[in-house]
């Protein structure tokens, strides 16, 4: 289970560096971009692949990184298995905010 | 849970000054943690202003000066000084290190610490139970039940990937150095054990390499080292722990 959470996690990393750099090219760019091309560069069918695999990658990553943050810092067991649980289940709820709004941008 | 305040009796207070030398030419003011649980009170930082021309170079010789010329209650651990034994390490000026070995030529102001995070026995000697067991249970001697006629041979190649392993004199200065095991340094091995872990997995004489390395697959013992390098940092033998961590993660991943 150790190596398993420390392959996810550097895997997950090396995912979200070029995602990371593309991401802020893409900001840097955005006041030349008209709304209807950013709606219909999210929407698009690789718009959509690459928020998806990047959100899921980014939340795995942040809540591997805060379970460890927790279990270096929680020394209290069952204080520890809360606060995990409470951020697992936060990372989910904001991955499917992210799938929501996606649809919704979609829909719109 | 993390505790973000210090026990009354850990409040470090102003001790006495010590100006032993009578008009010094060249000063060394040195500031030394002092404390003996024996007494009841709380640390507190003792000052010596010497004169650098009364003692040799190193900090060791510092600590020997006022131990032997002002104040012979001063407590530390020293044996060889020449960095071989491990006994004599400590923190001085904010970095752990081994006082026999470092220079004090440039200094004009010491500060003396016992290695962070230990429990102290008294002034400068911490107490070092918790880091010798952790060590022992890494078993650092040779497993191999194949008994040679004379001794397990070696091949001057395999030979050479112990350097940079086996000149770890156990000074403890990287474990005390190392966040993750201030924080939890009775779960995780610390950086010490575990370049010692490594010497023995890469040994070629030995044929335990699966089972020191299953013994280690545990997310408190090793992956409780997030590559903050300051073990390699501070190491005064100039070895690299958080590589040989790195490479029992690579192995383990690997496997
Ligand atoms: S690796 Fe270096 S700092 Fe750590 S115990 Fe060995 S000699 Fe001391
Ligand atoms: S590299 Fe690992 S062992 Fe070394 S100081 Fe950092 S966390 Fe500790
Ligand atoms: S006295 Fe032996 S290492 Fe310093």
């Amino acid at each position: 289970m150790a190596i398993l959470h420390w392959k996810l996690q550097r895997f997950s990393a090396i995912i979200l560096v070029p995602a990371i750099i593309y991401i802020t090219l893409y900001f840097l760019n955005i006041t030349n971009l008209t709304y209807s091309s950013i709606v219909s560069d999210i929407t698009s069918f690789w718009g959509i692949i690459f928020i998806v695999v990047v959100s899921s990658t980014l939340f795995m990553h942040s809540s591997l990184g805060i379970e460890t943050i927790m279990e270096d810092y929680i020394h209290n067991d069952s204080m520890q298995r809360f606060f995990i649980n409470l951020s697992k289940a936060i990372h989910v709820i904001l991955f499917l905010v992210t799938l929501i709004s996606l649809s919704m941008i979609r829909g719109s | 849970m993390a505790k973000f305040t210090l026990p009354i009796n850990s409040i470090v207070k102003k001790g006495k000054t010590y100006k032993l030398d009578s008009d010094p030419k060249n000063i060394l003011t040195v500031d030394i943690y002092r404390y003996n649980p024996d007494d009841g009170s709380n640390p507190c930082i003792d000052t010596y202003i010497l004169d650098k021309d009364n003692f040799g170079p190193m900090a060791l010789d510092v600590l020997l000066y006022i131990k032997n010329k002002v104040d012979s209650t001063l407590s530390f651990r020293r044996s060889c000084r020449e960095g071989i034994c491990g006994s004599c390490s400590m923190n001085i000026n904010g970095t752990n290190t081994l006082a026999c070995i470092l220079n004090i030529a440039e200094e004009s102001h010491l500060k003396i610490y016992p290695l962070p995070h230990m429990p102290v026995v008294k002034d400068l000697v911490p107490d070092m139970k918790n880091f010798y067991k952790q060590y022992e249970s890494i078993k650092p001697w040779l497993i191999n039940d194949n008994k040679p006629k004379r001794e397990h041979l070696q091949s001057q190649a395999d030979r050479e990937k112990l350097d940079g392993l086996i000149e770890c004199v156990l000074c403890a200065c990287c474990s005390t150095s190392c966040p993750s095991y201030w924080w939890n340094s009775d779960k995780y091995l610390g950086p010490a054990s575990l370049l010692h872990a490594y010497r023995w997995i890469i040994d070629s004489r030995d044929t335990a390499k699966k089972e020191r390395l299953s013994n280690l697959a545990d997310k408190f013992k090793l992956f409780r080292c997030h590559t903050i390098m300051n073990c390699t940092k501070t190491c005064p033998k100039n070895l690299n722990p958080a590589k040989a961590i790195s490479h029992i993660k690579t192995m383990l991943a690997s496997e």
